[in-house]
């Protein structure tokens, strides 16, 4: 970023280098599992990335919101086959409840904001969360649950008593259902002492809006790479102004999800500080990156023509992983319809200071 | 492996951020001195002396140009918050705006001495109006077709010929156009204009309305019988023009006025909606103020870029690209959203009065200032496709 130190983008480019060694997204790669035989999670543990958003006080790496966001930019602009982000996420979120940091990778679940998890009151959780990433890749998942008298909590649940519902082939980014039938957790910590309920659904919208970013860039770059060398009717794709406009117009969507996921750093930094403010920066975010995401897979598409829509060739291995994250923490309607309200309670008159506040 | 498109987030600097509330207390003040009513939205309403005079005496014209030159030498984010304040709020800046958004960096670069310390103080000041002669009956888009000419003589130079689409020439007290001092050759047809400097009172030089379909009077023809200029009129260099109007063109015009201009229309459904609208008008604004707030922070970083004294080209044609398609949409959601809601009649009225007077100018809102096909071809070289 602007006025960047250099040690601060060493982080950067040291993730880089090690995707760009061990996570070429042309080559096809769900096995082996994310586990210590799997080269691209060695390095990755190599690194410490799982516990990049876990201060170091609670011997984490204790990474910025900033480093967080440019990691899941990073995970989404080489369609990681890993579920790096959703690890990171989790961790953070045990970090802050006292939970002891469970090893390898997880995820959190679930992912969308109507299912309801409940713990009953043998401390059993009751529930099923559709499209969890790498389930069958996976050792644990932290669930946010909700309690008879609606507290909210966040429990550790090992996932070795074969808790996961398979069914059928997995998607990109192996996304299953995850039944939970009395599954007893591992550690259960209330959310609301620790941090904000609203919380951990704006950090997984940001690191989303990041993700998008990321992929949404990279099937950019796809698109001009291949218009430059595919040829048709004597001459390069590229030249005809029907590519060119179409791609322009993809950049501005490109442009668009950069400029948003920038924006939740902020929001993100504080676990309690879920405020007007910070929603408006969330819901922004994910409601314009998950557009953005469906016009630019779109165009992708488009210029890619046949190729681009078989097992044959990559670009489907961003456009998927796209499409799951416009659903991922909110999708663009749900968070616009909070924006609404927020505007709506601001008025003609604090409309625009709503827009303008900015805190530091 | 990613794409060269970077918007760093920008915070703006507590100088910069101060300038909102400064603002706004100026507006009410404008307000209730008369010099500014938020109802009236013509462009004959948007041209007042008075109010770019008021603006002159807070420095907040010229902000970034050096103090030599009557400038304040404030940054390019303090002047960007001035002009987003006045924007969203549909204040009446068309007496300075062109003169400090392009004529003064203009004259700043390339103009004589004495014609600086003579004319971009009282600029500043809020006292003189510029307009943009470019276009012409036969060249737009093709800006290089320019016909119009200027010839040497002993006393300086003459032109003749024809600009059109001239915003505000009927107010204003000079012209920076582009006239053919040079045939263009085959190869190399960016050759042979020169930016000059008009006196519109100049003898020889006419102008005739030409008026936009709901009857408003912004656009004019503008014609030069021989219209004479000293010697030292002429900008820069002769031929240059192609080169000095780059980077005016390439990102000096990505900011918040491309896609604030249609604002009122939305805070004109806030108005009417209440505190606790359904869900249909819920969801649709916010999906609208989710597109404003990203625009606003890739304006923003855009700005910021500037202040470094980096040349983001393709970012600030990527800010015009979404911005000016968004603003032309705006008032037709408005008006899809509105338009079930039981409003009392004085309600609907002035609704329908800015729906109507936003949904009239929405068409040339991708046209003016290059239009999008131009500007997406300009995007697509940036992206490495021609």
């Amino acid at each position: 970023m602007l006025g960047e130190q250099e040690d601060e983008s060493l982080l950067r480019d040291m993730i880089e280098r090690v995707f760009q060694d061990l996570a070429d997204p042309q080559v096809s790669k769900m096995s082996p599992p994310p586990s210590s035989e799997n080269p691209l999670w060695a390095a990755i543990e190599d690194l410490e990335l799982p516990k990049l958003w876990v201060s170091e006080d609670l011997g984490g790496v204790g990474g910025q919101p900033k480093d967080v966001l440019e990691t899941a930019q990073l995970a989404g602009q080489f369609a990681l086959d890993a579920p790096l982000v959703e690890t990171i996420l989790a961790n953070r979120l045990f970090s802050l409840c006292g939970i002891d940091l469970p090893k390898g990778p997880g995820s959190v679940a679930p992912l969308d904001r109507k299912t309801r998890v409940t713990l009953d009151a043998e401390g059993r959780l009751h529930g099923k969360c559709r499209k969890v990433p790498f389930l069958r890749h996976i050792n644990w998942v932290g669930i946010l649950a909700h309690d008879v008298d609606g507290t909210a909590w966040l429990c550790l649940a090992d996932l070795k008593n074969d808790a996961s519902t398979n069914r059928g082939e997995p998607s990109v980014e192996g996304r299953e259902s995850l039944q939970l039938a009395a599954i007893e957790p591992l550690a259960t910590a209330p959310l609301s002492e620790n941090f904000d309920p609203d919380y951990p659904i704006y950090c997984g919208a940001a690191l989303r809006s990041a993700q998008i970013a990321g992929a949404l860039s990279a099937s950019l770059e796809l698109s001009v790479a291949y218009a430059q060398n595919r040829k048709a009717f004597g001459r390069e794709i590229s030249r005809f102004q029907a590519i060119q406009h179409n791609l322009a117009i993809f950049a501005g969507q490109v442009a668009a999800a950069t400029a948003a996921m920038q924006s939740t750093l902020e929001a993100i930094n504080d676990p309690f500080g879920v405020s007007d403010h910070a929603l408006l920066a969330i819901a922004a975010a994910k409601c314009r990156a998950g557009e953005a995401a469906a016009k630019g897979a779109a165009i992708a598409h488009q210029v890619h023509g046949a190729i681009g829509f078989t097992r044959d060739y990559h670009l489907y291995k961003f456009t998927q992983r796209l499409r799951g994250w416009q659903d991922d923490f909110g999708s663009e309607a749900e968070w616009a319809l909070r924006l609404g309200a927020l505007a709506a309670k601001a008025g003609p008159e604090g409309y625009w200071p709503m827009i303008t506040e900015e805190r530091h | 492996m990613a794409s060269a498109i970077a918007f760093p987030h920008i915070d703006l600097p507590p100088a910069a951020l101060q300038l909102h509330q400064e603002v706004r207390a100026f507006l009410r003040q404008q307000k209730e001195a008369g010099l500014f009513d938020p109802a009236t939205r013509s462009v004959d309403a948007g041209f007042s002396r008075p109010f770019s005079q008021e603006m002159g005496k807070r420095g907040w014209i010229g902000m970034t140009w050096p103090k030599a030159y009557g400038g304040q030498e404030r940054s390019y984010l303090e002047r960007y918050v001035v002009g987003e304040e006045l924007l969203a709020a549909g204040a009446p800046i068309r007496a300075h705006l062109v003169a400090d958004r392009q004529s003064g960096p203009v004259l700043l670069k390339y103009a004589a001495e004495h014609l600086k310390h003579r004319l971009l103080p009282e600029i500043a000041r809020g006292n003189l109006s510029f307009c943009i002669g470019m276009s012409e009956p036969n060249s737009g888009s093709d800006l290089f077709a320019a016909q119009a000419q200027a010839t040497r003589y002993e006393k300086g130079w003459r032109l003749n010929g024809q600009k059109l689409w001239t915003s505000l020439a009927h107010h204003a007290d000079y012209m920076i156009g582009v006239f053919r001092t040079a045939p263009a050759t085959k190869e190399n047809r960016r050759a042979g204009l020169s930016q000059f400097l008009i006196d519109m009172r100049s003898p020889g030089l006419d102008l005739r309305p030409v008026l936009f379909p709901n009857g408003e009077h912004e656009f004019n023809e503008v014609f030069f019988n021989d219209v004479e200029l000293p010697e030292d009129h002429l900008l820069g260099e002769e031929g240059a023009a192609w080169k000095q109007l780059t980077s005016e063109l390439a990102y000096e015009r990505s900011g918040p006025e491309r896609f604030l201009e249609t604002l009122s229309a939305l805070t004109a459904l806030l108005q009417v909606v209440g505190s606790n609208p359904d869900s249909r008008v819920a969801e649709g604004i916010g999906r609208l103020t989710a597109q404003l707030y990203t625009l606003r922070r890739m304006s923003i970083s855009v700005a910021g870029t500037l202040q470094a004294g980096q040349e983001p080209v393709l970012e600030a044609s990527l800010v015009k690209e979404v911005g000016t398609v968004w603003e032309q949409q705006l008032p037709s959601i408005v008006r899809d959203l509105a338009a079930p809601l039981d409003l009392e009649a004085d309600e609907r009225e002035a609704l329908d009065m800015i729906l109507d007077r936003t949904m009239a100018m929405a068409p040339k809102l991708t046209i003016q200032g290059g239009t999008i096909e131009i500007l997406r071809g300009i995007i697509a070289r940036g992206l490495g496709l021609r």
